[in-house]
């Protein structure tokens, strides 16, 4: 008895010790999570972590509110952060954090797409990148870049690059990836239209789209001093891509579908998946005064689209700032556009696919820049089917735009224009609205256009301008401060973008 | 509150009618949102032993625990009439009212844990001496499963069943599983009864680290000797009648990851993903780290205990140092590097202290009166001895958003932990708060400022015990300071209106009390006559001073009537007689957190009850949504048969 014992005491501890390699090895693979995931599968997350940040309206809603556009509806407190420009680091810092996150899913894609067949993964990556670092700069300026995303290296705290810089480094990057496009030979693999969720792989758009961004970052800088060689000899390296032209769009299409946070960012900050209202949303903005006079003033025919009549076919916005007693109350006050399933409406429809760049931007900017002579074309030519690209967008015809900017207002005829940028630049704020408000803000602080805004009138305002920039995160101030630090003293009113020139 | 308990009737308790524009009714609340949990436990355990010679004994235990849970939580449809969401008139902020679907999810859980651990005891006296040896060996293994399903929007009102919904469902998975052996020695030798000298070792392995890392050693040895019965000389005297000294060195390892494979990078489906046939990952915003290492401390203490006076007065002082290293915890990182956080191995964190008891029984006699008094004390401090490399302090990121600011628990090189980090408005070098010279107002300073830490130095605590004939009376009471508190819950109130701060200037517009006007560059001039711009909702809901926390961070000091209790022991035989039946009883009235006494300044709330008491050591801040602190009243009937 005793020895039996004794044998199956010491046969267990032979079992332990044999299967304790195998006992132990239970955590070296997470069975609820892949560890490595092919780039065609975190290429769409990474893209529609774009759409999401460019298209949610509280991302970037200050941009509405001071530049006439939008109103904070009279049912609300007004709060004193935008009224009175007083941001704070915390302020919109939810933008850079994701650019961050989808950023960080971009490099891996890039880095991980070594193999010669992966080149236009690699292609997009890159494109996708300077996508979020030319926003980042357009807001933040001096952001983290060349020591970003670097975790494998150790690195926990990057520092943070100088605008131009990055500025710089970005049209590099993009003119490698369109000459990764265009010059790649033998069996490439070309992105599905599950994998690409913006162009279906159709790589020539995709080369379009980067010389387009690439048009976009160039034509940023168009008011600084002794940059119009810099810009044009740039745009002359790859002009012969071309640009997005009409019906070219880049749009993030996952496709949307109506569902709970699988709908169009923008709608569902609106309206749910059975079609009533978030009242938060649709009860908490309302039109911008300055807007709605230009509309009503050039009759425009997007005026529908854009807003919502009150009663009738009446329009009316607030003037941002007032006091609560002071604003239209809001059965005076035009929402912003919707009518159930037009796609065309500013708030459009739970699956309407979500723009990062339209072809009336590009349109826009093509203008702009023949204007300025730095690309041939005519700029007449390429402002009138902007505006007739922007209209179509909204679901207005060839017709009725034509009509519009055959009208005789020096605010849409091209011709009796007497500023012809100043006319481009408030079109394209015009058709900006509610699509890209990131380039609203830009334009306006690098041209001053379009002339007349009010931004808000509340009394204690800190400034009478609103900020020019984004302060940084809470989160870096707390874990990167050597860093940010580093950067020298910010102001939100003084600290310019460096393409800032007013 | 209760007058709001009648939600179809009372027009003011409706969903339309409450008055709160930001949370529902809670009787609404009750009656349509609920959380059910059913869970069933299974234990079981088998212990074998077996002793083939006197000093030989070996023992066997298994034990299972298996536990199985099924959870429903659902919120019924919440409509509100056009009349409360939309505001006409701009009367009030009724436009807060977010109406919502019914929600419904179901989750169903269950998990297997088996431990076995097998001891050999050897134990023997040779001569004067007698050891004692003890060798086990013990393994751990423990999986998590869960099923979980979610629909946003149910169609039928009331029907908490995923099938009745519009939207796709929401379906979730996950298996867990971990595992972890030991293997141990622990040795006692004693002289006589009188010295005694222990030591162990242990070895263990877990399987939440990489194989390179996941073996860890951890010895301990530790002394003690009774010097009355060493030197009996000692104890002739009429005062001493014991002594005793001990000593001891260790070294502890854990593992504290909560999860299981922090270890490996992790893609996580993207949020909205899939959209019909496209899928789409990507990288979990928490860095995984394979270099994960055990936490292990280090612990040095000693010890003295004496009696005098035949007992009466017992005396007891420890001091100790332990040193923990390599702590695990998911800290806050650079949103540039990709990450919002990262699991790392967090430094060096030093704690030392010093502990005193003191017994006096009793300390008066008087007959049949008895009052027994113990008196204990102890200091204890730490200080953070390194982080990370290249950190010089770091948030504690324990799940909790402190508002909007951020004011955090933070580990800070050669401070003690956790310091209270809050934001501040700009001041002046002597620290007076610099307003704008037109508006009155502050601005938020660009950095956080440190305020003190969350740990109290201080414990002083009473117990005493009078008794006489069958009638006892408790009082305990406590003192502790040295640490702060950020009663953030004061910005709650302030917002709301209903602090005492925001009444003192009678909500008129007033200078706000020892600010300076920065009047040229570091020329700071005292603030006597610009006022406030707004002293009601612009100053109290939307200045800097609002939004920021340093004015809310108080001494976390007080003294506390923690306990009186008052027992009478009823003399069972001469009231019942000799039953036989019953054989003691005692009746009882107990009151606990009685008085509480706190520095003016603290015009809060119990520091004692704040936001993370329960679950994190990174203690210090108060919130509107914690539980309130209790007083609890109690009556005791005692009966022993």
């Amino acid at each position: 008895m005793k020895k039996n014992i004794l044998i199956i005491i010491a046969g267990l501890l032979v079992f332990m010790s044999s299967c304790s390699g195998d006992f132990l090895n239970l955590n070296e693979k997470n069975p609820n999570t892949a560890s490595v995931v092919d780039p065609a599968l975190v290429l769409p997350a990474a893209i529609n972590q774009v759409g999401a940040t460019m298209n949610n309206p509280r991302r970037f809603e200050f941009v509405y509110l001071w530049h006439g556009l939008w109103s904070i509806s009279a049912g609300y407190s007004q709060p004193q952060v935008l009224t009175q420009y007083k941001l704070v680091n915390s302020s919109y810092q939810n933008a850079f954090i994701e650019f961050y996150i989808a950023g960080k899913n971009f490099d891996v894609i890039e880095n991980q797409a070594t193999a010669p067949k992966d080149v236009y993964f690699k292609a997009i990556a890159k494109i996708m990148k300077a996508y979020i670092f030319q926003n980042l700069v357009d807001c933040w300026g001096d952001v983290p870049y060349s020591e970003a995303f670097k975790t494998d290296a150790g690195n926990l705290k990057p520092k943070y690059d100088k605008q131009q810089d990055i500025y710089e480094d970005l049209v590099v990057q993009l003119d490698a990836a369109i000459n990764m496009i265009t010059s790649a030979t033998g069996l490439v693999s070309v992105p599905t239209s599950a994998s690409d969720i913006i162009f279906g792989g159709d790589m020539v758009k995709w080369a379009k789209f980067a010389n387009t961004l690439k048009l976009r970052i160039l034509v940023h800088q168009a008011y600084m001093d002794n940059r119009a060689t810099y810009i044009s000899g740039k745009i002359a390296t790859t002009s012969a891509i071309g640009y997005l032209g009409a019906g070219e769009s880049a749009l993030n299409n996952p496709p949307y579908i109506v569902s709970s946070g699988k709908m169009n960012p923008f709608y569902e900050t609106f309206y749910n998946n059975a079609g009533t209202t978030q009242s938060d949303g649709i009860t908490y903005y309302f039109a911008g005064k300055f807007a709605v006079d230009f509309l009503k003033n050039t009759s425009d025919p997007r005026l529908g689209k854009f807003f919502k009549p009150y009663s009738g076919s009446n329009y009316a916005g607030n003037q941002f700032g007032l006091g609560q007693d002071e604003l239209l109350p809001q059965n005076q006050c035009s929402q912003l556009g919707y009518i159930k399933d037009d796609a065309g409406t500013m708030i459009g429809t739970p699956t309407k696919p979500a723009p990062l760049l339209t072809d009336f931007e590009s349109l826009f900017l093509q203008a702009e820049a023949a204007q300025r002579n730095w690309i041939t074309g005519n700029a007449k030519a390429l402002y009138e089917s902007a505006v007739t690209r922007s209209c179509a967008y909204m679901g207005i015809s060839s017709a009725a735009a034509g009509a519009y900017l055959g009208q005789f207002s020096s605010k849409a005829n091209f011709d009796n224009a007497p500023d012809k940028i100043e006319l481009i630049l408030t079109q394209k704020y015009i058709a900006l609205n509610g699509v890209a408000p990131v380039e609203i803000w830009t334009d306006y602080r690098r041209s001053g256009f379009p002339t007349g805004l009010v931004f808000s009138v509340d009394p204690a305002k800190a400034k009478d301008y609103p900020p020019v920039r984004l302060l940084y995160p809470q989160d870096e101030i707390n874990v990167n401060n050597d860093n940010v630090l580093a950067v020298g003293t910010i102001d939100a009113f003084t600290s310019k973008i460096f393409w800032q020139k007013r | 509150m209760s007058t709001y308990k009648d939600i179809e009737g009372n027009p003011f308790a409706t969903l339309d009618g409450y008055f709160n524009a930001y949370y529902p009714n809670p009787y609404w609340q009750i009656a349509h949102s609920r959380q059910k949990t059913d869970r069933t436990d299974f234990l079981g355990s088998l212990n074998l032993s077996y002793k083939p010679i006197e000093w030989l004994e070996f023992s066997n235990r298994t034990g299972l625990v298996y536990n199985t849970q099924n959870y429903n939580d659902y919120t019924d449809e919440a409509v509100y009439s056009e009349y409360s969401s939309h505001d006409p008139w701009s009367q009030g902020h009724m436009g807060q009212q977010t109406p919502y679907s019914g929600q419904s999810s179901y989750q169903m859980n269950n998990q297997l844990s088996l431990t076995n651990d097998f001891l050999t005891k050897l134990s023997k006296d040779f001569g004067d001496f007698s050891t004692k040896l003890i060798l086990g060996v013990s393994a751990y293994k423990t999986g998590y499963n869960a099923m979980n399903s979610a629909a946003s929007a149910l169609v039928i009102p009331k029907l908490y069943n995923i099938a009745n919904r519009v939207g796709e469902p929401v379906a979730t998975q996950s298996t867990l599983e971990r595992s972890s052996m030991g293997v141990f020695a622990d040795a006692t030798i004693g002289y006589k009864n009188f010295i005694f000298l222990h030591g162990s070792a242990r070895n263990d392995w877990d399987s939440r680290l990489v194989k390179d890392n996941r073996s860890f050693f951890y010895p301990g040895a530790d002394i003690s000797a009774v010097l009355t019965d060493m030197f009996p000389a000692l104890k002739d005297g009429p005062i001493l009648s014991f002594m005793k000294i001990r000593a001891g060195l260790s070294k502890t390892g854990q593992i504290s990851l909560t999860n299981w494979y922090a270890t490996v990078p992790r893609y996580d489906a993207a949020p909205g993903f899939p959209f019909g046939n496209t899928a789409g990952f990507r990288l979990n915003t928490t860095l995984s780290n394979p270099t994960l290492r055990p936490e292990i401390t280090k612990e040095l203490e000693a010890g003295l205990e004496m009696s005098f006076v035949k007992d009466r007065f017992h005396f007891e002082v420890t001091a100790y140092k332990s040193n923990t290293i390599d702590q695990t915890i998911p800290a806050s990182i650079s949103s540039s590097t990709g990450y919002r956080s990262a699991y790392i191995n967090a430094g060096e964190l030093e704690t030392k202290g010093i502990e005193t008891d003191l017994k006096l029984t009793p300390l008066l006699n008087l007959g049949q009166v008895n009052w027994d008094l113990t008196l204990n004390y102890s200091y204890s401090t730490s200080e953070v001895l390194s982080i990370y490399p290249g950190l010089n302090e770091l948030p504690i990121n324990d799940g909790t958003t402190y508002g909007i600011a951020n004011s955090a628990s933070y580990a800070i090189i050669g401070q003690q932990f956790p310091a209270l980090k809050v934001t501040d408005v700009i001041r002046d070098p002597e620290g007076r708060i610099v307003v704008n010279p037109v508006t009155g107002l502050p601005k938020t300073a660009p950095a956080l400022v440190q305020k003190g830490h969350g740990n109290p130095n201080h414990i002083l605590g009473i117990v005493n015990n009078f008794t006489w004939k069958g009638l006892t009376l408790g009082i305990v009471a406590e003192y502790r300071s040295g640490n702060n508190i950020v009663n953030r819950v004061g910005n709650a109130l302030d917002f709301t209106g209903i602090s005492e701060h925001s009444a003192l200037n009678g909500r008129q517009p007033f200078v706000i009390p020892n600010s300076v006007i920065e009047t040229a560059p570091g020329v700071f001039t005292p603030n006597t006559d610009v006022l406030v711009t707004d002293a009601g909702r612009a100053f109290w809901v939307n200045s800097n001073y609002h939004t920021t926390d340093a004015a809310l961070v108080t001494s976390a000091a007080f003294w506390k009537l923690r306990e009186v209790s008052l027992t009478y022991n009823v003399p069972v035989e001469k009231v019942f007689g000799s039953t036989k039946v019953l054989k003691a009883a005692s009746l009882g009235v107990v009151g606990r957190n009685l008085l509480m006494w706190r520095p003016k300044t603290n015009v809060w709330t119990d520091p004692e009850f704040n936001t993370n008491s329960v679950t994190s050591s990174a203690v210090g801040f108060t919130n509107e949504d914690q539980t309130p602190p209790t007083r609890v009243l109690g009556f005791r009937v005692n009966l022993t048969f």
